[in-house]
């Protein structure tokens, strides 16, 4: 079968990242797929004892400060078949990772032997982050209904279409020409007014916006909502995919949802384990439900929600 | 090319191929509503990101998709999945006779495959028109009619409010259900139908006028008229406001006209017409009747 990335992002912590890719991860391995979780949260790293890995070896650290391949930094999990890269990195300053060595290790990502490669991208909108989440071939967005969850999503989705688009234009040569449009960006893209940008970037000839609208076109968001106490805010589900069709201009699906779920704090807080919570009836529906949206990429519709 | 143009409309309202009559209707008036609210956590998030001028282009792509895929003249431009025959209708025996008369002009009235849907496009009204509500209900006309006319009356749901003048006049009702999930379901009143053939709402009316029943038919809509409907049903603005899903303030507004509060027109007309839909009262003639205070005054 063909080897997938997926990147679990979205911006704002708490909103359940973590537990959500280690129980993609986790599942996949139980239904016979070969899997490694990577552990992209440089800062908080807890994916370790979310799957039973004691802390201690740091695989970032290893790749980044040893030289050692990242194929040979995967730790086993109390799940077999499922591998971590571990981001536990201490007192390793995250920014000190050099552009060049980014790029070796995204290219160590894609050499990794796996069927399904999860990276857990954690909080926040740094650079690497972005550049990790835009690197998979599933964009997973995850979210809860809370104002601040959705206003990070979309700071979040702003910097990754300004970095893509960045990207496209640089490599098609128009680096000098846009840098007064794409100075201090994706830095500064919680300020930008994102329909302004995007005509102003157009207005710069039709070569550029033919470059726009296709960076626009290639990126396709799955949305999935976490921590829904009430069914009505599942919708919120809808109302998102449409904010970021009509507004933001990209494809967004709609994967699905997670229900609000004690077992789930349990785990989080290191009363409970990953395989417990994975016998969870609910729980292992959603995730069947929700990864099997993703591989396929239908989604969830009106219909589905009453 | 049809089935093309019609997919890419359905998208705008986040609907699949199979989408039926309902589901367009329920699609339009949670996104009509989503982007006209000023609470809606999924529009608030993006603070000043979205402008108002581009709140105002979405809203009219989701208006135009929507009367691209029903028509604003109650006559829809696409076949709907066969969902539709799902539809419940309530009916009464005496319309059936008063509409057997009609069958001849019914047959004329079937839609042109081969109209362009473009043409059509750009003769839609830039302010948010919603089209006739009942043309759902012409729809689910056309499908049922199949099953022989009325003779399986299928009565299902029941109008939820006591002691409603209109509601005593009303001989065949279709219900609307504007369902939210986990919001209590909203009933309304429908307009005056029959299930035989494609009956559009000026016939409706002219049974009205003729029949000489609805006092709304002839005299106009005001605030003053809307407040006085409600309040002889003993609800009060926030209970309306919750059941339609509109800030009681707006319905407040409405009733006393206060028209520079009213900013958006696309969003007054929805809410006039969803006021209506729930007094059981002829959703076009008010809305017109209203929207045209509110243009006079303005």
């Amino acid at each position: 079968m063909k080897k997938e990335i997926w990147a679990i992002g979205g911006g704002k912590g708490g909103t359940g990242k973590s537990v959500i890719s280690a129980l993609f991860a986790a599942t996949a391995a139980k239904n016979g797929k070969k899997v490694i979780i990577i552990d992209g949260d440089l800062g908080g790293a807890n994916l370790h004892s979310l799957l039973g890995v004691s802390s201690g070896k740091s695989s970032l650290n290893e790749f980044f400060e040893k030289k050692i391949p990242l194929s040979e930094t995967l730790i086993e999990t109390v799940i077999p078949d499922l591998a971590l890269i571990s981001g536990d990195m201490m007192s390793y300053n995250p920014l000190s990772v050099k552009y060049i060595q980014r790029l070796k290790f995204y290219r160590h990502i894609k050499e990794l032997d796996a069927d399904l490669i999860i990276i857990d991208l954690g909080a926040g909108t740094a650079l690497n982050t972005i550049d990790s989440f835009l690197l998979a071939d599933k964009m997973v967005l995850v979210t809860t209904p809370e104002i601040t969850s959705i206003e990070n999503l979309y700071i979040f989705v702003k910097k990754i279409i300004v970095r893509k688009i960045k990207d496209m234009l640089d490599y098609e040569g128009f680096k000098e020409i846009d840098k007064s449009i794409l100075l201090d960006i994706p830095k500064g893209a919680e300020s930008i007014k994102f329909t302004e940008f995007l005509e102003k970037l157009k207005g710069l000839g039709k070569e550029q916006e033919k470059i726009v609208s296709q960076g626009l076109e290639s990126l396709t968001v799955n949305l999935v909502l976490n921590q829904i106490r009430e069914k009505k805010y599942a919708q919120y589900g809808i109302s998102l995919k449409s904010v970021l069709k009509r507004h933001f201009n990209i494809d967004a699906l709609f994967s699905g949802y997670f229900e609000y779920n004690e077992s789930i704090l349990k785990l989080v807080s290191g009363d409970s384990d990953i395989e417990t919570v994975m016998i969870d009836k609910k729980i292992s529906e959603s995730v069947n439900f929700i990864t099997k949206n993703i591989s396929s990429g239908s989604d969830v519709n009106f219909n589905e929600l009453k | 090319m049809r089935k093309k143009v019609k997919k890419e409309y359905l998208k705008v309202l986040e609907l699949g191929e199979n989408a039926s009559r309902d589901d367009i209707e329920n699609a339009y008036s949670y996104f009509v509503r989503l982007y006209s609210s000023e609470d809606s956590p999924e529009i608030t998030a993006l603070k000043d990101d979205l402008s108002i001028t581009e709140r105002n282009r979405i809203l009219s792509d989701i208006d135009k998709a929507y009367k691209a895929l029903v028509g604003d003249d109650g006559v829809n431009r696409f076949e709907f999945s066969s969902k539709i025959e799902q539809q419940e209708i309530v009916l009464e025996d005496e319309s059936v006779n008063e509409t057997e008369n009609n069958e001849a002009e019914d047959t004329e009235e079937i839609p042109d495959e081969n109209e362009p849907v473009i043409e059509f496009i750009d003769t839609v009204d830039p302010i948010h028109d919603i089209p006739v509500e009942g043309s759902s209900n012409v729809d689910a006309k056309t499908e049922t009619s199949d099953n022989g006319a009325g003779d399986e009356i299928d009565s299902i749901l029941e109008f939820p409010l006591e002691e409603s003048p209109d509601v005593d006049n009303e001989k065949d009702e279709i219900k609307f259900e504007i369902s939210k999930s986990a919001d209590p379901v909203v009933e309304f009143p429908g307009e005056v139908y029959s299930d035989d053939g494609d009956h559009l709402e000026s016939e409706i009316e002219k049974i009205e006028i003729h029949d000489n029943i609805n006092e709304e038919s002839v005299v106009e809509i005001t605030g003053k008229y809307l407040k006085k409907q409600r309040e002889s049903r003993g609800i009060k603005p926030r209970e309306l406001g919750s059941q339609l899903n509109i800030s009681h303030k707006i319905i407040t507004y409405i009733e006393n006209e206060k028209f520079e509060k009213l900013e958006d027109p696309g969003y007054l007309r929805w809410a006039i017409k969803a006021y209506a839909k729930f007094l059981g009262i002829s959703t076009e003639k008010c809305a017109e009747d209203y929207m045209r205070r509110y243009r006079n005054k303005k």
